[in-house]
C-alpha cells in the first residue's frame, strides 16, 4: 500500500495547472500574423480553421508539469508498505500427560480451545502444530480460510503418544513466532522452552494427583512348573495420600486384588504368585478399579503364554524331535498356516522363511570329524557345550553365505554357520543320523542352545515384563520460567521508498525536456541565420 | 500593423522620368506604348493632334485605315478611335489586408511599380485608370490622360493603403467599372485558394487583355520563432505551426508551387505575367515587367 512521509507537500498539486496558465500567456506572445493560412499547412490543410484565436500552450507544458507533479510527490517522500501475516508455530505437548482428564474435559481438548480462542484474532495466514513425542510425525498445518475445521482437523491429528519426547532442536531455523502448549509436567519440556526462542506458553492443567502401574512382570516359578512368579510397581505422583484398589484379571475373571495406600510419590513393588490353572486367558490384565485423572497409565496388559511355535518342514530324524520335545517352552506344529516364532528345516529344502530358521542340511556321504571342536559364540549355553571331536561327523557344506559367521569350527571345517541379517539362520552341518552325540545328552543342549541363539531369547528362563516410563505418570505442573517477553503475531511491514525512483525520472524527463529545447534552439538559431 | 507612409516612398517624377527614357531607349515591348512600327523598329509616342490619325504600323486592321488622310500625307493613316480603344489601360491594385504581411514592402513595391508603369503609360498617351479592390471597390480614378490623371493616380497612390484586417481580395467587383476592349494591369500577391483564375478568366473573356504583377515579399516564411500560433490577417483563422526545417521548407515549396502554378496559367491563357519579390527595387520590378510585354 502507498504511504507519504511528508502528505502535506501534496496540497501543491493544485498548482500544476498554473503551469499550463504559465504557457498559454506564453504562447499569447507567439500568436503571428501571416498573409495567407494556404501555404502554412505543409501537412493537412484541414488543421486550418476558420475559430477565433484560442491560445492553447505549447505541448511542453505537459512534460513540465509532468516534472512539477513528480517533484512535489518525491518531496511527499512516498513508499510502498507491505504487510504480511506472520506464520505461527504451535509446539504441542502431546504426550500422555496431556490427556488427564480436567473439569471441562481432557487437557489437550482444553488447550486445543485454549489454542483457537488466542489464535482467532490474530493475524495469522498458516497454524503449523509440532509434535513433541514423534519427531517423523509430519507437521499439521491449519490454513486461515479453514479455521472451522480447525478443531476436528487438530483433535485428530493430536493422538496420545507414550513415546519417549523428540524435543527439536532445529527450531532456531524456523521463521515464525513460536508457542508452546504443555502442562509443564515433564522437567525435559520446560528445560526445551527455557532454551529455545518461545515467545508464548500456554500451560493447561491443574490436576496433580495420579498413580500409574509403571511395571508388571511374570516368570515361571522354579520349583512350580504350575505357577508363576509375578511382579509389579505401583506409583503414585501428587501431594496426597491416596488409597487405590489394584485387580488382576484374567478374560474377565478377576484373580487377585489388593488395597493399596500410597503416599505422595510413593512408588510401591507388589509381588504375588499366580497359580497357572486359574488362569482361563492368557492374557493377564493389572488395573485399578477406580480409574483417577489419568486412565492412560491405570493398566498393564501381560501375556502370559511362555511357549514358542515352532514349525518343522521337512522329514527330521527321531533324534531330531526327540530332542526339540524335549525342550520344555517349545510346541512344534506340523499345520503351516498357524502362526509360529520359529521355523526347524530339514534336509536341502529352498525355503524362504520369515521366522528365525534352524537349517539341519544333509549329504549322501559325511566325514569323521579327526579335529578338535571349538565354539566361536557369545552364546553361554553354547560357549559352555563340551563336545567330543569323535562325537560328530559331518557333511561339507557346499556354499558359504556372505552374512554367515560360524560358530563352531572342527579345524578349518565350519559345522555350524549362524546369519544374523537379514534373517537370522543357523545352518546346521553335522550329520545327526550317524553322530553318536544324539546318543548323549549333550545333543538337547545343543539344540537348546541354537534356538535361543536364533530366536535371541533365553527360552528356558523366561521372563517377560511390560512397562511404561515412569515419567509419562507425572501430571502435577512443575515450576517453568516464564520470565520470556509474550510476543504475538504480527503483521511484518516491508517499506520500500520510491523517492529515489521519482527523482531519477524527474532527471531523465528534465534531460528530455533539455534537449527539446535544445533542438528548439537550434532550429531557432538556424531560422536567424 | 506599422503604418505606411506611401508619401515618402513612391518616386519622385525625376526618377519616374529617368525611368521612361530607359524604357523608351530600351525599346521595350512597344504594345506598352501607344504605337511601334515594326518596319522601321521606331517607336511613336503621341498621336497625331491635327488629323485625328496615327501612322499605320503593320498589324493595324484595315479596316481602321483613314484612306483620305493616307492620300493626302502619301502614307497610310489610321483612326484616332481605334487608337483610342486599344490605349485604355486599367491598373487594378489588391489592397487587401494581406498586401501589408508580413511588412509594408508588398505594399510599397506594388504601388511604386503601380506608379512607374502609370507614369509611362501616361507619358504614351495611353488612358489610364487606377482601381484599388479588396471584397470591394476601394478607390477608383477614371479614364484619364495627360498629367492631370498621373496627379490624381500619384495622390491616390499615396493616400491608399492596405486594410489592417480581415477582408478578402475579389478582383471581380472591378469589372462593372471597366470598359472593354482594355488593358487591365492587376498587382497583387494572388494569396487566394483559386489565385483569382476564375475573376481572371472571366475578365479575359470580356475583351481585356490581362496583364499580371505578382508581388511577393520575401520574408513571407521566414520565422524567426518556434511554435507559432499562426493567424490569417484576412479571414481570422489559426493553426498552430512547429517551427522545424522541414515544416519551413514545405511552405516554401507551396509559395513556390504557387508561383509556379500562376505563372504556368497565365503563360496557358496568354496573360502578360511578372513576378517580382520585395528584395527587388520597384525600377527593377517596372523594366522587368515591361520587357515581358
Amino acid at each position: 500500500m502507498l504511504h507519504w512521509s511528508n502528505s502535506l507537500w501534496l496540497l501543491l498539486i493544485p498548482v500544476i495547472p498554473l503551469i499550463r496558465l504559465l504557457h498559454q500567456i506564453r504562447s499569447t506572445k507567439n500568436i503571428v500574423f501571416v498573409s495567407s493560412l494556404l501555404f502554412w499547412s505543409p501537412e493537412n490543410n484541414k488543421r486550418q480553421t476558420t475559430q477565433p484565436i484560442i491560445n492553447t500552450p505549447n505541448k511542453t507544458w505537459i512534460l513540465r508539469a509532468t516534472i512539477a507533479g513528480i517533484l512535489i510527490l518525491s518531496a511527499a517522500a512516498p513508499y510502498w508498505e507491505t504487510k504480511t501475516e506472520s506464520s505461527l508455530h504451535i509446539w504441542f505437548d502431546d504426550s500422555i500427560s496431556m490427556q488427564t482428564q480436567e473439569k471441562k474435559g481432557t487437557r489437550t481438548s482444553i488447550a486445543i480451545d485454549h489454542l483457537l480462542n488466542k489464535v482467532k484474532g490474530m493475524p495469522v495466514s498458516n497454524l503449523t502444530i509440532h509434535s513433541l513425542t514423534t519427531a517423523n510425525k509430519p507437521n499439521l498445518t491449519l490454513h486461515r480460510n479453514d479455521y472451522e475445521n480447525w478443531r476436528a482437523i487438530l483433535s485428530n491429528w493430536l493422538t496420545p503418544n507414550s513415546t519417549t519426547l523428540q524435543l527439536p532442536t532445529h527450531i532456531k531455523t524456523i521463521k515464525g513466532v513460536h508457542w508452546l502448549i504443555t502442562d509443564s509436567a515433564d522437567h525435559k519440556i520446560n528445560q526445551w522452552y527455557t532454551k529455545n526462542p518461545i515467545s508464548q506458553l500456554l500451560t493447561i492443567g491443574s490436576k496433580t494427583e495420579n498413580s500409574a502401574i509403571i511395571s508388571f512382570s511374570i516368570r515361571p516359578e522354579i520349583n512350580n512348573s504350575h505357577s508363576l512368579e509375578a511382579i509389579t510397581q505401583i506409583f503414585h505422583d501428587g501431594g496426597k495420600t491416596t488409597n487405590r484398589t489394584l485387580q488382576l484379571f484374567s478374560g474377565k475373571d478377576i484373580l487377585k486384588q489388593w488395597e493399596l495406600k500410597l503416599s505422595p510419590n510413593e512408588s510401591k513393588q507388589v509381588q504375588f504368585k499366580i497359580d497357572l490353572s486359574s488362569i482361563q486367558s492368557e492374557q493377564l490384565l493389572l488395573q485399578f478399579k477406580h480409574s483417577d485423572f489419568l486412565d492412560e497409565d491405570d493398566s498393564l496388559k501381560i501375556n502370559s503364554s511362555f511357549y514358542l511355535k515352532a514349525k518343522i518342514i521337512g522329514h527330521c530324524p527321531d533324534s531330531l524331535i526327540r530332542a526339540l520335545n524335549s525342550h520344555p517352552y517349545l510346541k512344534t506344529i506340523k499345520e503351516s498356516t498357524e502362526r509360529v516364532s520359529l521355523t526347524i528345516q530339514c534336509g536341502n529344502l529352498v525355503f524362504n522363511s520369515k521366522t528365525p530358521t534352524l537349517k539341519f542340511h544333509t549329504a549322501n556321504q559325511s566325514a569323521i570329524n579327526t579335529k578338535p571342536l571349538t565354539w566361536l559364540t557369545d552364546n553361554k549355553t553354547l560357549n559352555n557345550l563340551y563336545l567330543k571331536q569323535e562325537f560328530i561327523q559331518y557333511f561339507l557344506s557346499s556354499s558359504s553365505k556372505e552374512n554367515s559367521n560360524s560358530i563352531l569350527l572342527a579345524g578349518d571345517t565350519s559345522l555350524i554357520n549362524y546369519t544374523k541379517s537379514p534373517q537370522a539362520i543357523v545352518d546346521f552341518y553335522i550329520d545327526i543320523q550317524l553322530s553318536t552325540i544324539i546318543n548323549h545328552p549333550e545333543f538337547p543342549v545343543l539344540i537348546t542352545g541354537l534356538i535361543d541363539l536364533v530366536t535371541q531369547q533365553s527360552l528356558l528362563d523366561p521372563i517377560k515384563i511390560t512397562s511404561r516410563p515412569a515419567n509419562e505418570s507425572y501430571i502435577r505442573a512443575l515450576p517453568i520460567t516464564a520470565n520470556k517477553q509474550t510476543k504475538h503475531p504480527t503483521y511484518s511491514t516491508n517499506s520500500y521508498s520510491l523517492t529515489p525512483w521519482l527523482i531519477s525520472l524527474i532527471f531523465i524527463l528534465l534531460l528530455v525536456d533539455w534537449i527539446i529545447m535544445f533542438k528548439r534552439n537550434n532550429i531557432h538559431h538556424k531560422l536567424k541565420q | 500593423m506599422e503604418k505606411i507612409r506611401n508619401k515618402q516612398v513612391l518616386p519622385d517624377i525625376t526618377e519616374l522620368e529617368a525611368l521612361c527614357r530607359i524604357a523608351q531607349q530600351k525599346s521595350f515591348n512597344p504594345q506598352l506604348f501607344s504605337r511601334v512600327c515594326q518596319s522601321n523598329n521606331k517607336v511613336i509616342l503621341g498621336k497625331n493632334e491635327f488629323s485625328g490619325t496615327q501612322k499605320y504600323c503593320p498589324g493595324d486592321e484595315i479596316r481602321f485605315i483613314n484612306w483620305r488622310t493616307s492620300a493626302r500625307s502619301n502614307e497610310l493613316q489610321v483612326q484616332q478611335q481605334y487608337i483610342e480603344q486599344n490605349n485604355r489601360w486599367y491598373i487594378c491594385i489588391d489592397s487587401s489586408a494581406s498586401m501589408g504581411l508580413p511588412d509594408t514592402n508588398k505594399w510599397l513595391l506594388s504601388i511604386q511599380v503601380a506608379c512607374a508603369i502609370s507614369y509611362i503609360l501616361l507619358n504614351t498617351g495611353n488612358k489610364l485608370s487606377i482601381i484599388f479592390f479588396d471584397e470591394k471597390v476601394n478607390g477608383f480614378i477614371p479614364l484619364g490622360l495627360g498629367k492631370r490623371q498621373f496627379k490624381k493616380i500619384y495622390l491616390s497612390l499615396q493616400q491608399h493603403h492596405p486594410r489592417p484586417k480581415g477582408g478578402d481580395s475579389l478582383l471581380h467587383r472591378c469589372i462593372p467599372l471597366l470598359k472593354t476592349p482594355s488593358k487591365t494591369l492587376i498587382i497583387s500577391d494572388f494569396l487566394k485558394p483559386d489565385m483569382m483564375k476564375t475573376d481572371l478568366k472571366y475578365l479575359a473573356a470580356m475583351k481585356n487583355q490581362i496583364h499580371i504583377l505578382h508581388v511577393m515579399e520575401q520574408q513571407e516564411y521566414l520565422l524567426t520563432q518556434t511554435d507559432l500560433i499562426l493567424s490569417d490577417i484576412e479571414s481570422g483563422g489559426t493553426q498552430h505551426f512547429n517551427t522545424t526545417t522541414e515544416n519551413i521548407n514545405r511552405v516554401r515549396e507551396n509559395f513556390k508551387q504557387q508561383h509556379l502554378e500562376l505563372k504556368s496559367f497565365c503563360q496557358k491563357h496568354g496573360y502578360h505575367y511578372s513576378f517580382s519579390n520585395t528584395n527587388q527595387s520597384w525600377q527593377d520590378a517596372t523594366i522587368k515587367h515591361i520587357r515581358r510585354l
